[in-house]
C-alpha cells in the first residue's frame, strides 16, 4: 500500500456497499457451515433455540480473523478497499477496531434482546391487567404507559439508523454508526486512473437518488412520530425514565415445557394446549411459520417424513420451526 | 406407538361408533399389541352395497401415525368395488397412501374414509377394470346390478371376525 507518497481516495457508496454484501454472503455460509457442525453436537432443537446467537457467533469469527486482526474481510479485498482512519492518514488503531467489532455485533444484539424482554413484560402486564379487570373494576394505569414510551424509544433508535443510512448514500463515508463510531473509513487500495474515476462519479450519483427516495419515504413515515413526539414535549405529563423498568423477573429456561401445568404459557388457552398429533398435552410446544402449533418432537418427526405442516400442508421448513417459550 | 393406544383409550370411551361400522377393535386380546386391527363396516344406504357388511384388516405400523395406516379388505370379504383389488382386497385411496396422508388423521377416520369411498368410487384409479370401465360408461344400471349379483351370497364377516369383543 503506497501510503507514504499519497493519500489513498476514499472509497464511494457503491463499492462499500459491494463489500458488505460479499462480506454477508461470506459469513451466510459460514454460518451455515456452525449451524451443521452445531446439529450434530447438539441437535436441531439447539439451532432453532438459538439462531440469533449462531448468527452472532459466525459474524464474530468472520470479524475476529479478518478486521480484528488487521486482515482485510473478503468483501473489501474483491472491492481492493481497505480499513483508514477518520483523516485517511494512517490503519486504525487495535483497541478501536476491537470496540468497534463488538459494538457492531453486541449492540443490536442487546438491544433487541431488551426489547424483547420488554414486549414480554408488556404481554404479562396485559394479562395481569386483564384479571384485575376482570376481578374489580379496578384500571391498572400505574405501570403501562412506561413500556409504550420504551418502546417508542427503541422505534426512534430504528429511525436514527435509517438516517444514518441516508447520510451514506449521500456522503458515502461510513456504512454504519459504529464504523462512524470509532473511525473506521474505506480507501481504495489502488491508483485510479480518469476512466475509473469518471465510472465511479456517475454511479455514487445514482446511489444520490437513491438517498433522496430513501429521504422521502423517511418523510413520511416520520410524520405522524414527529407530531406525537411534539405533543409530548407540550404535554409533558409522563417523563421518559429508563430506570423504572427493570428485566429481572424475565426468565428464560430451558427445561422442558409442558402445558399440562397450567401456570405454563397462560396465554395459550385450555383447547388449544393438547398436540392433535400424539393427542396429548403439549411438550415444548413449537410453532411451524403457518402458526399451527404442535410438540417439538411430534413436529420435527413429522417434518423428516415431509416438510410440511400436517393441518394445512404448508411448508414447514426444520429450519422454521419455532419451539414457543 | 403411543398415539395408537390414546386412539384406542378414545374408542374403547365412545359412546357409539360411527355412521355404517359396526365394531372397531384391536385384533389380539392382549391390550399391550395394538399393531393389529379389525372393523366391520356397513355399505352405506343409496350405495349397492347397503345391508351388506365387510370386515377391514388393519396394520398400524411402529412409524404411525409419521405414515398411514395399512387398510384392506379380509380375504373372505372383499367387496367389488371399482378401487378394490378383487383377488387381494387392496384399497387404492388416495388419503391412505404415504405422499397425501397426514398425520392429524386418525384410526377412526381412515376407516370413515373406507366407508366413503364404498358410496364414491373413484373410477380414475381403478384396481378392478371391469367395474371402472362400467362407471366411466355411467351404466349404472350394469354396474349396480353386477355388485348386487356378486354379493348375493356374501358371507357374514361376523363369521370371520372371531375376536372376543
Ligand atoms: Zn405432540
Ligand atoms: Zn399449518
Ligand atoms: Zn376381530
Amino acid at each position: 500500500m503506497r501510503k507514504d507518497s499519497y493519500l489513498p481516495l476514499f472509497a464511494d457508496a457503491p463499492t462499500i456497499l459491494q463489500a458488505h454484501q460479499k462480506d454477508e454472503q461470506v459469513e451466510s455460509i459460514l454460518t451455515l457451515k456452525i449451524r451443521e457442525v452445531l446439529r450434530l453436537i447438539k441437535g436441531q432443537l439447539f439451532i432453532n433455540l438459538h439462531p440469533n446467537e449462531i448468527a452472532l457467533f459466525g459474524k464474530l469469527l468472520y470479524l475476529s480473523i479478518t478486521t480484528l486482526r488487521g486482515k482485510r474481510t473478503l468483501g473489501e479485498e474483491y472491492t481492493d478497499l481497505f480499513i483508514v482512519n477518520r483523516k485517511g492518514t494512517n490503519f486504525v488503531k487495535r483497541y478501536k477496531r476491537l470496540l468497534f467489532v463488538l459494538s457492531y455485533l453486541l449492540g443490536p444484539y442487546l438491544l433487541s434482546k431488551i426489547s424483547n424482554a420488554l414486549k414480554y413484560l408488556k404481554v404479562k402486564w396485559n394479562l395481569a391487567a386483564e384479571k384485575r379487570s376482570n376481578d374489580e373494576s379496578k384500571t391498572p394505569q400505574d405501570e403501562e404507559p412506561h413500556v409504550d414510551t420504551i418502546s417508542q424509544y427503541f422505534d426512534g433508535l430504528n429511525r436514527i439508523a435509517n438516517l444514518h443510512l441516508l447520510l451514506f448514500y449521500f456522503t458515502g463515508a461510513y456504512y454504519d454508526l459504529n464504523r462512524r463510531l470509532f473511525g473506521l473509513r474505506y480507501a481504495i487500495s489502488h491508483k485510479l486512473d480518469n476512466s475509473e474515476l469518471e465510472i465511479r462519479r456517475a454511479n455514487s450519483k445514482s446511489y444520490r437518488i437513491l438517498g433522496y427516495i430513501l429521504s422521502m419515504q423517511l418523510a413520511i413515515k416520520g410524520l405522524p412520530y414527529f407530531k406525537a413526539f411534539y405533543k409530548t414535549l407540550i404535554y409533558d405529563d409522563n417523563p421518559i425514565s429508563l430506570n423504572k423498568v427493570t428485566t429481572k423477573n424475565v426468565k428464560y429456561n430451558n427445561e422442558k415445557i409442558d402445558l399440562k401445568n397450567p401456570k405454563i404459557l397462560p396465554y395459550i388457552p385450555e383447547e388449544s394446549r393438547k398436540c392433535i398429533l400424539c393427542m396429548s398435552f403439549m411438550i415444548n410446544p413449537s410453532c411451524a411459520p403457518c402458526g399451527h402449533i404442535y410438540c417439538w418432537n411430534c413436529l420435527i418427526n413429522w417434518c423428516k417424513e415431509k416438510e410440511e405442516c400436517p393441518l394445512c400442508r404448508q411448508k414447514c421448513d426444520l429450519q422454521e420451526i419455532l419451539p414457543l417459550r | 406407538m403411543s398415539r395408537i393406544i390414546k386412539e384406542y383409550n378414545h374408542i374403547r370411551k365412545l359412546n357409539a361408533l360411527p355412521d355404517n361400522m359396526t365394531t372397531l377393535h384391536p385384533v389380539s386380546n392382549a391390550t399391550s399389541d395394538l399393531s393389529n386391527w379389525h372393523s366391520i363396516i356397513l355399505g352405506p344406504k343409496d350405495s349397492p352395497y347397503h345391508n351388506k357388511s365387510f370386515l377391514l384388516e388393519i396394520h398400524i405400523p411402529t412409524e404411525y401415525p409419521s405414515i398411514p395406516p395399512v387398510i384392506k379388505f379380509n380375504k373372505n370379504s372383499i367387496p367389488p368395488h371399482c378401487n378394490v383389488n378383487f383377488t387381494t382386497g387392496e384399497i387404492c385411496l388416495n388419503i391412505l397412501k404415504n405422499e397425501n396422508w397426514s398425520p392429524v388423521w386418525n384410526l377412526l377416520y381412515s376407516v370413515q374414509a373406507i366407508i366413503q369411498l364404498l358410496a364414491y368410487p373413484d373410477p380414475s384409479s381403478p384396481l378392478n377394470i371391469d367395474l371402472s370401465r362400467l362407471l366411466t360408461l355411467k351404466d349404472s344400471k350394469a354396474y349396480n346390478s353386477l355388485i348386487k349379483y356378486y354379493l348375493y351370497n356374501f358371507p357374514k364377516p361376523e363369521l370371520i371376525c372371531d375376536c372376543e369383543i
